[in-house]
Formats: structure tokens, sequence, C-alpha cells
């Protein structure tokens, strides 16, 4: 290691450093600055990353090891109701040895990935903010999050499921009375990381596209108890050629029937411009599409019932590409039963052509504690060879789960937990040649959660099983340890099985054992960019075994010691999805909050 | 580039009291009934604020036991609020989880992360704090396990009024 990369190691480690708050005074006679509070939250991660050598046989070396640490702070100094605060990344990079032999200096992805400028450390301001709280009136400068009505139109928010910490760079103001609310607000998007897994820069704009400006506001009224009227409309890439708005409507109803009944609705609207080819050049039309969406929540004594439907056309556009993952400005509601649909593109949710329904019950036992859900899921998707799909098709999926909790004494619990379920999809033939497409599709999934508590001693272990199956129009063949296979049918297989041990709730010992022989998840595509790809090559079935160790010592302190094999995977949320590396070493995280 | 990491340094180093002790800072949000909720509404109760979410499933375990706590020591000066950092898109979802479970303390949504970003910013979740009545937080606790709301309720007892 070079010396600026040391300085910033032994920085970053000191900063983990279990220090104490600065309290710059309380409400008290005689304190300089009262009132103050200042919180410094740190979190320092440091990843040894190994490399396998995938193929022994051959004579390419394993990559070089590395060593790699990311220490992130976030101050927020608050007086009242008034805050000011900064979010900060230091990013290092040093080359692994073996004996006496060291690799190379790894490279940091700059900005504008994949030109990559080869840099050593890299220190990034990635947020900021100054806050005003009043009871009425809210005033935000800086990074802020924003959303309106039900995501459709709006969803500039922390997305961890998608590693995403998508703010707004500009203004905010926000007026709260009881009759009336209203939003004001303009900025630049702001994309970061939330978990570091991946380094901030790769997905970041790169400098000839920078973030997309928006401007919106919202207005929401209250005529009478229980009954919300709102209306919004927003602006989005407002400094570029294809500028896009939508203006659109909720209403909202609860405790209707005695209090029985909840509803709410929302309507929207979007105007946009597509390129069209016309005598030869490409000239920007004028464009509209609409959503629509609409929840019914019934309560019935021990049953709860609720129907969504949505329809939504042309109203996907609402996100623009960026160098590693799609940047969505919105997350609409998505019908679908999210943790068991990843690792997939998830058509259902992406179309520009779409019709769904999901009805839901929920079953609560009083007596026995025992908790029944069914719900179903259908949608129509009547999109082709458009944005997102190659065929038209119908969804559906069943789903059933129960959640029981056993009381054994009087300080031991087994709680039982777990769902089943299974979507296919069946393609519809219409006009077009389909022969490329897939015929069907089916993914059966189950999950299960036991947990057994005695006294201060927690015992879990989760299972997650997937399936996917899918028949290709021809046979497909493929070679592996020299023998060609033929046929029809294709699929995958993943399992996560994770079995840990707490004490006290403050100390955790797990183990985890995850296996997929999904060539999507083993994408070779992905290598170099997001992380430590090293089993994919060859598309083989490969078993992942890791083990981790965190401590929470005190509410203030969490240490995460992570060791062995991480499987990547595409992690999919409300239709955005994105890799996330696998990973063989050890690496370790300290959180602090001062 | 060294100054500034030194300066960092010193400044995070500083010896003083822990999270606990501050002046909660005041939020306002939506109820589910869609009016807006502060936490100086309850001015001079105790409150135990807790973050959730649909996906959580530690959370889901917790909040039976909150509800049990809200029922027990209600009419004693203690209000639960719970905050639901769930998507705008799942917000059906949360309806369903707490009228299933006839959750009676509070429930508020932080679609927008404004209370999040001030209290819980990594999104921590099952994740709590309490608030004594003079608006001081007096404990913040992070994650839950069976057995946990015995802490938590004797913390609230500890700052109800006695008698």
């Amino acid at each position: 290691m070079n010396r600026p990369t040391l300085l910033l190691l032994a920085a970053s480690i000191l900063m983990a450093v279990p220090a104490h708050a600065v309290q710059l005074g309380g409400e008290k006679p005689g304190q300089a600055l009262p009132g103050a509070n200042l919180k410094v939250n740190n979190t320092f991660y440091y990843k040894w990353n190994f490399f396998l050598d995938d193929d022994p046989e051959d004579d390419l070396p394993p990559h070089a090891q590395y060593h790699e640490f990311i220490d992130r702070i976030r101050a927020d100094l608050q007086i009242k109701q008034f805050s000011v605060g900064a979010q900060v990344d230091i990013v290092g990079l040093a080359p692994g040895c073996v004996g006496d032999t060291c690799g190379k200096q790894p490279i940091l992805f700059g900005e504008g990935w994949p030109e990559d400028r080869p840099q050593e450390h890299l220190v990034q301001l990635e947020k900021i903010w100054a806050k005003y709280q009043g009871k009425n009136v809210q005033i935000e400068l800086g990074d802020y999050y924003a959303s309106f009505g039900r995501g459709i139109v709006l969803a500039m928010l922390k997305k961890p499921e998608i590693d995403q910490d998508n703010s707004l760079l500009g203004g905010r103001f926000d007026l709260l009375t009881k009759p009336i609310d209203f939003t004001f607000l303009g900025g630049i998007s702001n994309p970061t990381q939330v978990s570091m897994e991946l380094r901030n820069t790769q997905i970041r704009n790169d400098d000839s596209s920078p973030g997309s400006l928006m401007v919106g506001g919202q207005f929401r009224f209250r005529p009478t108890t229980g009954l919300s009227i709102g209306f919004h409309g927003v602006g989005y890439d407002l400094i570029e050629d294809e500028t896009k708005g939508t203006l659109g409507a909720t209403i909202e109803a609860n405790g209707l029937a005695q209090g029985g009944l909840d509803l709410f609705l929302e309507a929207d609207g979007l105007f946009y411009k597509e390129a069209v080819s016309s005598e030869g050049e490409l000239i920007l039309e004028d464009r509209t599409g609409y959503a629509i969406y609409g929840v019914m929540t019934a309560y019935l004594g021990a049953l709860t019932l609720t129907v969504e439907g949505k329809r939504f056309k042309d109203f996907q556009k609402l996100r623009r590409d960026g160098p590693v993952v799609v940047m969505q400005y919105v997350l609409p509601p998505t019908l679908e039963h999210e943790p068991s649909v990843t690792e997939d593109v998830n058509v259902a949710i992406q179309s520009n052509d779409v019709t769904g329904y999901r009805a839901r019950g929920d079953l609560w036992l009083l007596e026995s504690d025992t908790t029944l859900w069914g719900s179903v899921s259908g949608s129509l998707n009547d999109e082709s060879v458009q944005d997102f799909n190659d065929e038209r098709e119908i969804m559906i999926h069943p789903q059933f789960g129960v959640d029981q909790p056993i009381h054994l004494g009087e300080s031991a619990t087994l709680h039982l937990n777990g769902d089943i379920g299974y979507r296919h999809d069946f393609p519809l033939h219409k006009d077009e040649d389909t022969s490329n497409f897939l015929r069907s599709w089916g993914l059966f999934h189950f999950r299960t959660d036991i947990g057994l508590t005695v006294g201060d001693h927690s015992w879990e272990l989760v299972s997650t099983y997937r399936r996917q199956h899918f028949t290709t129009p021809q046979e497909v063949c493929w070679t592996i340890d020299g023998e060609e296979t033929c046929s029809q049918e294709d699929g995958w297989i993943a399992m996560e099985n994770a079995f840990s041990y707490t004490i006290k709730g403050k100390y955790t010992f797990a183990v985890h054992v995850d296996f997929t022989d999904d060539n999507v998840v083993q994408n070779p595509l992905t290598n170099g960019a997001i992380g430590n790809l090293h089993y994919d090559t060859q598309w083989q079935s490969s078993a992942y075994l890791g083990g981790s160790v965190i401590l929470k010592p005190i509410s203030n302190l969490e240490i995460s010691i992570f060791g062995g094999s991480q499987k990547a995977g595409i992690v999919c949320t409300g239709g955005a999805c994105r890799n996330v590396p696998a990973f063989t070493g050890v690496k370790s995280k300290v959180s602090v909050n001062f | 580039m060294r100054r500034l990491l030194l300066a960092l340094c010193l400044v995070l180093l500083v010896p003083s009291s822990a999270f606990a002790g501050e002046k909660a800072t005041d939020f306002t949000l939506k109820s589910l009934a869609g009016d807006n909720v502060s936490l100086s509404d309850y001015k001079g109760k105790v409150v135990l604020v807790n973050f959730w979410a649909t996906w959580c499933a530690p959370c889901l375990k917790e909040m039976p036991k909150l509800n049990e706590m809200q029922a027990e020591l209600g009419d004693k000066g203690l209000q639960v609020i719970s905050i639901s950092a769930d998507d705008p898109k799942d917000l059906a979802k949360v309806k369903i989880t707490t009228k299933r479970m006839k959750y009676t303390p509070v429930v508020l949504l932080d679609t927008e992360a404004k209370a999040l970003s001030t209290y819980n910013p990594n999104k921590d979740m099952p994740y709590t704090f309490i608030v004594s009545p003079d608006g001081e937080i007096a404990h913040t606790k992070k994650g839950f396990t069976e057995g946990d709301e015995t802490k938590l309720k004797q913390w609230v007892e500890e700052l109800l009024p006695k008698g």
C-alpha cells in the first residue's frame, strides 16, 4: 500500500472507533448553543477480495487479490427545527500480496464508467442538505426525497433493495395544515449508493449526461374527515430535448361503511415526445400515456380483504439509462410479490401496455394467534416488441402463507412463518411471428422461516427455494464437460439458506449456504464491473458457503464480519433491477452512531 | 487532504454523551387516515417511536408486543407511534398488516423518509427510540428478538409518572 492509501485506511479505522456523541448543549442556561445536537454516523467497510482459480486446468492464473475499503460519514447538526448535514464517502484500493508477490494497484472506476480513470483513492461528497422542519411549514435545500401519490409519477427515494439512493438536489417547500397540504419542489436527480457493496461512481451519470431536472407540485385538501383529494404535476428532463410531464389526481376515502372500508384511486396522464422517422428524418412527435391504479380494503371481522387493480398504457417512460443500471423516477405498485420474482426480468411489471389485479385475504384467528393469507394476482401484458417485451402474455400467480407463533412457556417461543406460490406466464400468440419467443414460463417458490427463542437465546432458520422452468420453441443444445445435451426444456434453481444463533439480541452468528445453476445469476457480462464473478464461465452449478458474525454490544455500534462466498444475483424491486456482486473473501463493516 | 482527514478525526473523537439524551426533533407525517400528525402532538407523554416495514419479519414479530404495551400502559401516559418505512407503492400492504392484527397504536407513513433521514438514515428495521415526557430521547434500540419487549417495557415504565 502506498502512503496516501495507508493514511486513508488509518483515518477510516480511527473514525470507526466507537467514540461518543458531540452534544453542543441542551436547553439549559449558560450553554453556548442551546438545543443543538451533532449526530454523526460513520460506517467503515473493508473487503479482502480473493479470486479463486475458476479453471485450474487452464494456464490462466486467477485474478490478483486486492483490498478495498470504504468509509461513509454522515453528519447532521440540528438546532431546534433547523438542521444541516452532509454525507461523504472515502474509497480506497490496495493490491493484495501472496508471499513476496503482490498484484498491481487495482483501478478505482471514475465517473463516466466504463471509461475508468485509474485512481487509488477517492473522496466524494455524496449528499448535502439544510432543512427547516416546522409544524406547518417545511423547507428543504440540497438533497431530499420526494414522492407523490402511490409513486406512479414520482418516487425519488432510497431503495436499499436495489442499492440506489435517489435523491433530488434542489429545493422543496411544504405547507401542512389540517384542511390542505401544498408541496412545491425542483431539483436534479442525484443517484448514489446505499450499501457500498458497489462503489458509488458506477451508478453516477457520466459527464455527458447530467441528472434529470425535475419540477413538480402537489395540492391536497380534506373536505371532511377521512376524505382526501389531491392533484399533482411533474416535469422531467427539463434541460433536455425529450422533456416529459405528468398531471394526475388522487382520491382517498377512509372509514366508509361504518369504518369497514377504505378506498384509494389515482389517475395520471403522461405527455412526452417520441422520435419517429418521417421522410428519412427523425422528428419528435407528441405522445400521451396514462396510468390508473385503485385499491379497496375491507375489514370483515377477522378477515381483511384487499383488491388492487391497475391499467398502465405507455407510461413507463419515466426513467433514464445509466452506466450500469436504469434509474427510474418512479416506483409504481407492481401487484407482485417481489421477493419471489427476483432474478427475472418480470415482464408483467415492466410493460407499456399492462392491465392487472391482485386480490388478497388475511385471516387472523385470535384464539390460536394464527394468520393465514392467500392472494391471486393476474396481469395481461399486451405489449410486444416494444421497450420491454417481445411477447404478449397472461400471468397468473397464486400464493398462500401462514404465520404461527407458539408459546412454549413463559420465556420460550417457537415462531413459524412461510409461504408458497407458483407463477405461470401464458404466451398469447396473436399476429406476430413468435417463433423466437419463449413458449411458456413458470416459477415455483417457497420460503420458510422457523425461529425458536428460549430466554436470551434465539435460533432462526430461513430458507428460500425457487425453480424457474420454461419451454423454448426449438431445441437448444449445449456442451458441458464434453457432453452435448439438447432439449426444449430449460430453467434454473436457486436456494438460499441461513441458520443463525443470537444471544441477548446483541451477538449473532450465522452460516449461509446458497446454491444456483442460474446462468443469469452467473452472467459473465458483469465481470469486472460489479465484483468478483468467477464462477460463471461455463454456467456451472455453484454452491456458496459463508459465515458471518454480527455484534451489537451497545446500541450505537454494529460490527459485522463475513467470510466465504456470496452468490451474485439480480435484485428487482418495483420493476427496476440491478446486479449485486458475487464475492469470495472476507468483508467487514463497522457502523457507529455518535 | 491530510489536514481535512485530521480535522474529521478530531471532530469525531470528541468525548461526550451518547445519542440518547438529545432533544427529540419534531416531525410531521401522514397518518393512515391522511391527517398530519406531529411528534409534538404528544408532548408530555412517554412516546415510543418504532420504525417498521411490511417486508421486515422481525418488525412483524415486534408489533403485537407493542400493541399489548399500548393497551396496558396507554392510560398511564404511553403513546406508541409506529412509522412505516414502506414505499408508497406498498401502502396497501401497510393497511392490511395493521388492520389484520387490530393494531391500536398510531401508524404514520414516512414515504419520503422525512423522519427516517433524521432518526434512522441507514433504514435499519426495526428501530425504536423512546422519548421522555420532557422531550428527550431516553433510549434507542435496533432490531428485535423475542424477549426484547421486556426491556422496552422496563424502559417505558421508568419514564412514566409514578403512582
